[in-house]
């Protein structure tokens, strides 16, 4: 009976085709990274890790990465401080307001990249800010912070506001609630949303293009590359990337998944 | 105002309206030092509205709380000498036993020999000694209200308020909490202030007992008080089960009233005047009403059909529909009665000439 409706032929298709497109490019790029020759297409005729060894030694390559870092770092920082502060208020207000705000702060996510960076430009040109790295991570900033906000508030709204009103009646201030009572209780998710924050800034390429001015970070040095020579060094950077991504991923899983268990279990 | 005798917990006249809806209406309401007082009434009656504005939790639209002459009505639930345990007992999931008991002296900072010694003693009140490093979730529904009721004993408080927290318990486990709160508030000394709706919990746990009805007071007064002579058709109700039947006072002469039910005339003693003649309730509890084969008839009694029967363990519980009387009356025998009424079974219901009480409306005394 349930065969039936589960395994189709054609549904077998359809998913095994998707995944197959899904996979095969990643597969390629990562086969690649370890090709022995400057070749980027088929035969494969060895494997080697000077591609790895050129890419870790190039200056250039570690300037931008380093770039990413720092980027990455403070936008994650920044919006751990004020995604957290952001998701507390909202969840004190009263319903109207709630709802205005948490429109506001999620509109970033349904904006183009290309209109935000555009707008980015403009406003710092505007200002007359000098592009930087100090441009780069106030428009990630920008571009992280709903996220952030979205996964802090899910944490936030699943706590049992009873427990604040019993930690205030045994005689906490709402400082000492805040620390004592909310944070124990959902520091591993936030600290999980910040994990994503800071992949999805380490990978960002659209709005980063508009307003690092002459700097670089990881995906603008993998597009000049590209533009330059066409070699696996390419390959290498974007399996590095993928990597580091992909554990950030799964830190960030696995910390707002373990606190679900905890929830689950008390 | 009277001045303000030691430790005593005074209500003046709180009112609280959400938006349109007035909660509380008017309550004036005084605790004396060590008190057991119960806030008794069906859901919806402000009772928990009322605990949560003494415990700060909520302003009162209207009127003050004062403690020993202290006004603490702005004064937030974090500085107050009052401490709650709720309904659930929202323990603390990421804290331990130990901590979850030691939370409030943490704040005070008081040295780690200290604390420890307290959280001992606060224990070892409720009785869990050595469950110091369990997790929350390891304990059952029982132990939790001891822990919370630990957490808050150990802050010494001068007032707790306890809102409804053997409700979510089983029974077996109530009667045994019961028997606890009993005894803790024996040795504490504290003035307890409960919340129920379970008139059975408040009649064996108070020393008073304030019925609260649609936001305003019924009755004040000890529990067999409020059992014996309800003020009110709706304590007599709300407590005990009582029967209410609306009867007609003809005459009164030498403490006692001819009072027409139904197409009888009956006389009844009244030990609470002032009654005049006119409408009027007669209130008999379950256990008052007998029951006998219609065969054997007595001096004064009705003739009715038994309409449902339950068996209750320690009694037999009956509804008889009585001709001329809206509702059925609620009789309850001892289980040791000889003979049990089938339903449909014709039978003669009677009570003692002084189990009813007359109740008018205006004419209530007041059990302040």
């Amino acid at each position: 009976m349930r065969n039936s409706s589960q395994a189709s032929p054609f549904t077998a298709l359809i998913t095994g085709a998707s995944l197959i497109f899904l996979f095969a490019p990643l597969f390629i790029v990562i086969l690649f990274s370890f090709h022995a020759t400057p070749s980027l297409s088929f035969p494969f005729t060895g494997f080697s890790l000077r591609w790895y060894r050129q890419v870790l030694g190039s200056a250039e390559f570690r300037n931008a990465a380093y770039n990413s870092l720092i980027v990455g770092l403070a936008s994650a920082g920044m919006t751990l401080v004020l995604g957290t502060m952001a998701a507390y208020g909202l969840s004190r207000i009263s319903p109207r307001w709630q709802r205005l705000f948490t429109v506001l702060f999620f509109l970033p996510i349904t904006l183009p990249g290309l209109f935000l960076g555009l707008a980015l430009l403009v406003f710092f040109a505007q200002l007359e800010i000098h592009l930087s790295l100090a441009t780069v991570t106030i428009a990630h900033l920008i571009y992280v912070f709903p996220y952030y906000l979205l996964i802090a508030k899910a944490a936030l709204d699943r706590l049992d506001p009873a427990l604040e009103e019993t930690a205030a009646d045994l005689g906490a201030n709402s400082w000492a609630v805040f620390w004592r009572v909310t944070m124990p209780q959902i520091w591993s998710v936030l600290l999980g949303a910040a994990s994503l924050a800071f992949a999805l800034s380490f990978d960002e390429f659209v709005i980063t293009f508009f307003v690092i001015g002459s700097e670089s970070t990881l995906p603008m040095f993998v597009w000049s590359g590209i533009r330059r020579t066409i070699d696996p060094s390419i390959n290498t950077i974007s399996t590095l990337l993928l990597v580091v991504t992909l554990l950030l991923f799964a830190v960030a899983f696995f910390l707002t998944l373990r606190r679900q268990h905890t929830v689950a279990e008390a | 105002m009277r001045p303000a005798s030691a430790d005593e917990l005074r209500i003046e006249g709180v009112s609280h309206s959400y938006g349109a809806v007035e909660v509380l209406h008017d309550i004036n309401l005084s605790v004396k030092q060590g008190d057991f007082i119960t806030l008794l009434g069906p859901s919806g009656c402000g009772k928990t509205t009322l605990l949560r504005i003494i415990g700060g939790f909520i302003r009162p639209s209207k009127g003050r709380i004062f403690l020993n002459g202290q006004d603490l009505t702005g004064v937030p639930p974090h500085t107050r000498p009052t401490n709650t345990v709720f309904q659930r007992s929202m323990l603390f999931p990421h804290l331990s036993v130990a901590e979850n008991v030691a939370f409030g002296l943490r704040l005070q900072k008081l040295s780690e020999e200290e604390v420890r010694k307290r959280v001992g003693k606060a224990l070892a009140l409720v009785r869990l000694q050595g469950f110091e490093h369990r997790q929350s979730h390891e304990l059952s529904g029982g132990q939790m209200q001891r822990i919370a009721l630990a957490r808050v004993l150990i802050l010494r408080p001068r007032v707790l308020l306890l809102d409804e927290p053997l409700s979510a318990l089983d029974l077996a486990i109530r009667l045994e909490m019961e028997e606890e709160l009993r005894r803790l508030h024996r040795e504490v000394g504290a003035i307890f202030m409960y919340v129920t709706h379970d008139q059975r919990e408040a009649l064996a746990l108070s020393d008073r007992i304030v019925v609260l009805n649609k936001g305003q007071i019924e009755q004040v007064g000890k529990p067999d008080e409020i059992y014996r002579s309800p003020a009110t058709t709706f304590t007599a109700r709300f407590v005990g089960n009582a029967n209410v039947v609306p009867v007609k006072i003809l005459s009164i002469e030498n403490g006692e009233a001819v009072v027409q039910l139904a197409t009888q005339t009956l006389k009844l003693r009244i030990s609470k005047p002032p009654l005049s003649p006119g409408e009027a309730s007669m209130v008999v509890r379950p256990e008052a009403i007998r029951i006998q084969p219609i065969g054997k008839v007595l001096n004064g009694g009705l003739a009715g059909v038994v309409q449902d029967f339950a068996y209750r363990g320690s009694g037999h519980a009956y509804q008889v529909a009585v001709n001329g009387i809206a509702e059925p009356l609620k009789a309850e025998m001892p289980a040791e009665a000889m003979q049990v009424f089938p339903v449909g079974a014709q039978v003669w219901i009677s009570w003692d000439l002084h189990a009813p009480l007359l109740l008018q409306p205006g004419s209530s005394q007041n059990g302040q």
